[in-house]
């Protein structure tokens, strides 16, 4: 049985929807905090025009706050620095309004774990795995998963173009993007679903593409046995690297000696 | 002695970390701090005069005064300069013993790490962070119940249950509370008891905080609101608690000397 965890929402607390949302991290600069740039829509929530509204960003236990004005008037900064957050890892935020007057302090409503468009994502297309850049050093990739709001793929900043290079080679394609996935599947196969209050949640999107989307079948909460959910996760994979092709094109691109 | 502040290039901070995994034997690198090949200075002439501190709270206040001229945005991550001020005091954060060795903690007590999980055990940076967002408040943050020889050395049990989460240690409401819960009113140092594992202990606020997140904002709540709410096992702190006074946005400690 899985430890399902409901969050209970005990003081009547409205949510506010993804899309009353624009919020977007701006192209990364090498050496520079990250910066988001955030638009919020509170119109016909029925909040008073009184509440507080506030924005904080966090990653693990960094956290910023930015004080935004009241439902009425919003003062939201132009742009937000997010100079005191861990620079190396996936930005997520948390709005909140705030009553402030018949029970202070007292979130009337709020979004939680909102995480920021990226480049090239648009509003209601959303990748599972989003590929985000910060500066990781001398490492190359790092896949980064919260439990509360799904993986994301980091590139180092400092390596211009990265992506389109990972895309443009598919030896390196081959190397990076399977392993990467590998992870992701793991901890969804050894870390039990947690139920969103709407019942879905970004492993759901991850096993309904494992499922639509590389035909493989079992659901790996299903599976009892330690080695049928590594089974489970190998058969993913290789799929993954079918629907890719990696080696096919890697031969084609470098014709040499295969090493079979 | 009167110096001016300067902060360490990569290469020395390089040297100084050398040092550590030599074992920090014998006289520190003192050179490095001045050394144009090691070290820069700073746009801002900053004069800084050698003294022993008596407690971390003296630190903090020292630096909170002399780097004012400074961004504190810009230099709150800057290890050339926070690691350049350990080494400068590394005698006090790390004083030799009888024998002439040097018990050395953590590399990143010394040097600033980007790390996020050890950035705020900085014995330099949080003294000064600390007490620029909480002033005279964060005296039982930064004292010890008693006094204990070298308490530059010390990090603290209470900062290390508190400091690690970003949205509580910065928050003004929430120190305010949390000293007038487990402060001496009148010497501002932590009430014994405060660090353990119980029931109401600092690490059970933290907890407790971390709950009441979901549904309460104490950034926007009146002075003892955030107290009122926490449950019975707080009972024994808030009885003996001083009352809070209205200041500014915030609970402070109304007996706490100044």
């Amino acid at each position: 049985m899985s430890s399902a965890k409901r969050r209970i929402n005990s003081t009547g607390r409205k949510k506010i929807s993804q899309d009353k949302i624009a919020l977007r991290i701006l192209s990364v600069v090498s050496g520079e905090p990250l910066r988001a740039k955030i638009g919020i829509d509170l119109e016909s929530m029925g909040l008073p025009a009184s509440a507080a509204v506030s924005v904080e960003a966090y990653h693990r236990s960094t956290a910023m706050r930015f004080d935004c004005g009241t439902v009425g008037t919003k003062k939201i900064p132009e742009i937000l620095s997010l100079n005191e957050l861990d620079q190396a890892g996936g930005v997520l935020f948390r709005i909140k309004i705030v009553d402030q007057e018949d029970h202070p302090g007292k979130i009337l409503a709020s979004a939680d774990r909102v995480r920021p468009l990226i480049d090239g994502e648009h509003v209601g297309r959303k990748s599972i795995f989003p590929v985000e850049y910060r500066d990781l050093g001398q490492e190359v990739w790092r896949v980064e998963i919260e439990d509360d709001a799904g993986p994301c793929l980091l590139l180092n900043s400092k390596i211009p173009a990265l992506m389109h290079r990972i895309h443009e080679n598919p030896l390196v394609a081959g190397a990076l993007l399977p392993a990467a996935f590998r992870l992701v599947l793991s901890y969804i196969a050894h870390n039990p679903s947690e139920d969103d209050e709407d019942g879905a949640g970004w492993k759901a999107d991850w096993k309904r593409f494992c499922g639509e989307g590389l035909g493989v079948e079992d659901d790996p909460e299903d599976l009892e046995d330690e080695d049928d959910r590594d089974l489970w996760i190998d058969e993913a994979v290789r799929r993954y690297c079918e629907t890719k092709s990696f080696v096919e094109k890697a031969r084609q691109m470098t014709p040499g000696v295969a090493h079979d | 002695m009167t110096d001016y502040l300067r902060r360490l290039n990569d290469m020395g901070i390089a040297k100084f970390a050398e040092y550590f995994r030599e074992g920090a034997h014998g006289v520190q690198p003192l050179h490095l701090l001045i050394h144009p090949d090691t070290s820069e200075p700073l746009a801002v002439s900053i004069k800084l005069v050698h003294r022993d501190y008596p407690n971390r709270y003296e630190l903090g206040r020292d630096l909170a005064m002399r780097l004012g001229l400074l961004d504190p945005a810009v230099i709150s991550n800057d290890r050339g300069l926070w690691t350049w001020l350990a080494l400068y005091l590394f005698d006090q954060l790390c004083p030799s013993e009888a024998d002439g060795k040097r018990k050395i903690d953590k590399q990143y007590r010394y040097i600033l790490s980007s790390d996020y999980r050890h950035y705020y055990r900085h014995l330099v940076r949080t003294p000064w962070q600390l007490f620029r967002d909480h002033g005279p408040t964060s005296r039982f943050l930064l004292l010890a119940t008693n006094d204990v020889p070298s308490p530059l050395r010390r990090h603290g049990d209470i900062l290390e249950q508190l400091g690690g989460t970003q949205s509580i240690i910065r928050s003004r409401p929430i120190i305010a509370e949390a000293s007038r819960l487990y402060s001496d009113p009148l010497s501002g140092r932590p009430r014994k008891g405060v660090a353990g594992k119980g029931g109401g202990s600092i690490r059970r606020f933290a907890r407790v905080l971390r709950q009441l997140d979901l549904t309460f904002d104490p950034e926007l709540m009146p002075p003892g609101s955030l107290s009122a709410i926490l449950p019975v096992e707080f009972d024994g702190w808030k009885k003996s608690a001083v009352k809070p006074t209205l200041s500014s946005s915030t609970a402070t400690v109304s007996t706490a000397p100044q």
